[in-house]
């Protein structure tokens, strides 16, 4: 089968071209997880009436910033149990600014006056919004005590 | 009223976008509810999942789902296609994951088009399918992230019917293990294909990435599909239909000129 394709890509060498340009080098190595605002994390709101036998309430865990926007979540425990898991504050709330900032170097000036009269509606590439979910939601867990 | 939407399904996060003014109630609802069931269905971390009851030899195919039969049948197809370099079976397991994702968002999309959406953007964990545009006579914008640095993007692409998928260890580390050699695979840091269908263009970004070197000929021999690299020295490279953008106004210079460092 490699070799099959071998001979494919052999046909086609004809008429494909590929182009190499060097993508802005890192400014500091990898970039940390979602950073932790400065703004102090919600506070707990206890449910009415909490059960002797687990925690209840509803306990907001710190806000996640991605670059789409902001992350939280919120974990409602009864009895110690969570009964549900939300996101209150969404990300993709198109930041416009950041990414004008965001896109550095200077090969890629072209992309970032384009980004200033238009900015973007979606990132491709491996997911991380999730670890910003996570880590929203451990921290709503450590609130409740539960972690 | 255009909605947007966030949720973690399959324990990543998804995003449906409908741009039309008119979104039909309970729309965006149904789109999540068959996400859950697709991955009720096919995860490998439930152990009720067909697809695991398949792999303790509780259920056979005849008695499977025909979406399962489906998805089992496009993984051998593109396995086929790719040499090998794309698996559903990547450890000896059944794990049809690597096809599950992009099959789902081809799902979602679908759901969107038959209830008569015109302008909408699904993206699965940053695999995305859009159509339409963002806005009357504005084309959606899709960033291809810097593989180093979360808040960068490498490459703005413009389209209105597109699919675009890109492979990248650099969120898990070195996941993607080349099925020919069993090894990790260590050529590039991202991958991106774009084409007409998000199936393929995962597989062939899942293929690409593990191919390496020849990973970019490779999607460049397949119709109608085009391939964009970044590899370990931060060294960008794409065929020759990878996707031009319009030129904003008072920039004359090409945008794929090679840069020297």
């Amino acid at each position: 089968m490699k070799r099959a394709m071998s001979a494919l890509v052999a046909t086609v060498a004809g008429v494909v071209w590929v182009v190499t340009y060097k993508v802005s080098p890192p400014t500091s190595g990898l970039a940390s997880v979602a950073k932790p605002r400065s703004s102090p994390p919600a506070a707990a709101s206890p449910a009415p009436a909490p059960s002797p036998t687990g925690k209840s309430g509803t306990f907001t865990g710190q806000d996640e910033q991605t670059i789409y926007g902001d992350t939280q979540v919120q974990v409602v425990l009864v009895d110690g149990k969570i009964t549900s898991v939300k996101t209150v504050q969404l990300p993709y709330d198109r930041p416009e600014s950041q990414y004008i900032s965001s896109v550095a170097g200077p090969q890629l000036q072209q992309e970032a006056v384009q980004a200033q009269s238009a900015n973007i509606d979606v990132i491709s590439g491996a997911t991380y919004t999730s670890e910003a979910f996570a880590a929203s939601l451990q921290d709503a867990l450590h609130q409740a005590g539960l972690d | 009223m255009p909605v947007r939407t966030v949720r973690d399904v399959m324990g990543m996060p998804w995003t449906v976008e409908v741009r039309d003014e008119r979104v039909p109630p309970g729309l965006i609802e149904a789109l999540y509810a068959d996400l859950e069931w697709v991955d009720r269905t096919f995860s490998t971390f439930r152990a009720d999942s067909e697809i695991e009851r398949l792999n303790r030899g509780e259920l056979d195919l005849e008695g499977a789902s025909p979406e399962v039969r489906e998805v089992l049948e496009l993984s051998d197809a593109h396995s086929d296609m790719t040499g090998g370099c794309f698996s559903a079976r990547p450890s000896g397991r059944l794990d049809p994951s690597g096809l599950v994702k992009g099959w789902a968002i081809a799902r979602a999309a679908r759901l969107l088009l038959e209830a008569g959406c015109e302008s909408y953007l699904v993206d699965g964990a940053g695999d995305v399918v859009v159509r339409g545009g963002r806005a009357a006579g504005a084309l959606w914008r899709i960033g291809i992230r810097h593989p180093l640095e979360r808040d960068k993007v490498a490459r703005v692409i413009e389209a209105s019917d597109l699919a675009v998928a890109t492979s990248g260890t650099y969120e898990k580390g070195p996941h993607l293990i080349d099925p020919r050699s069993g090894r990790p695979a260590d050529g590039w840091l991202s991958f991106t294909v774009v084409g007409p269908d998000i199936v393929a263009a995962d597989v062939f970004a899942t293929a690409g990435f593990v191919m390496g070197a020849d990973g970019l000929e490779f999607v460049a021999s397949r119709p109608g599909y085009d391939a964009y690299a970044i590899d370990r020295d931060l060294v960008g490279s794409w065929t020759s239909g990878f996707p031009r953008r319009p030129e904003p106004a008072g920039l004359a210079a090409p945008y794929f000129k090679t840069v020297e460092q």
